[in-house]
């Protein structure tokens, strides 16, 4: 009976770390200490700064800290320039629509001014005309 | 006698009717359009946010 309860008691401590590992191992940390650069700190040309001023950190200095693989960089990279080009698109749409509405300011104005100035027309007599 | 320029105005009411519609259309337009920078700059900032955290 002693034996079955150990054995109970194995069986359960094994399940336990089983649903523990797969869970500790699904993050990765990555120390980030004197790999953030203050815009204007930069060190070499590796280091890059997106139109929109977000990008600082030095990432030679954290793969080469770790033991990461050549792909799992290139990935990341890859990553990287996908979300800058999506900030760019952005924000070149987001001036686009600041143009459009200006132009449609100035029409609209545009148009008031004229419309106020038929109905001036409108409700005056010609000076030529003798009565 | 002093040369005075002048511009011939077509005031015609039905005109002006078609031109205060087309005011009135072009500012709901323009406010649409205005809703829609707000939600993209906000989207944007929201990007920008995730990307520095």
């Amino acid at each position: 009976m002693k034996k079955l309860s150990g054995f109970l008691k194995a069986v359960i401590t094994a399940g336990i770390i089983a649903q523990i590992i797969p869970a500790a191992l699904s993050a990765i940390e990555i120390p980030l200490d004197g790999a953030v650069v203050a815009p204007g700190q930069a060190k070499d040309n590796n280091v890059k700064y997106s139109a929109a001023g977000i990008a600082y950190v030095d990432i030679e200095m954290i793969f080469n800290e770790h033991p990461m693989t050549a792909r799992l960089k290139h990935e990341f990279e890859a990553t990287v320039e996908v979300k800058k080009k999506e900030l760019s698109d952005m924000e070149s749409q987001i001036n686009d629509m600041k143009n459009v509405i200006i132009s449609t300011s100035t029409q609209i104005d545009k148009l008031k001014i004229h419309v106020e100035l038929m109905k001036t027309a409108l409700n005056t007599k010609p000076l030529n005309r003798r009565e | 006698m002093p040369q005075v320029s002048t511009t011939t105005i077509k005031a015609d009411p039905a005109l002006i009717a078609d031109e205060e519609k087309q005011i009135t259309e072009l500012e709901a337009a323009r406010e649409k359009m205005k809703t829609d920078l707000v939600k993209k700059e906000g989207r944007i900032g929201v990007v920008k946010e995730k990307d520095q955290g």
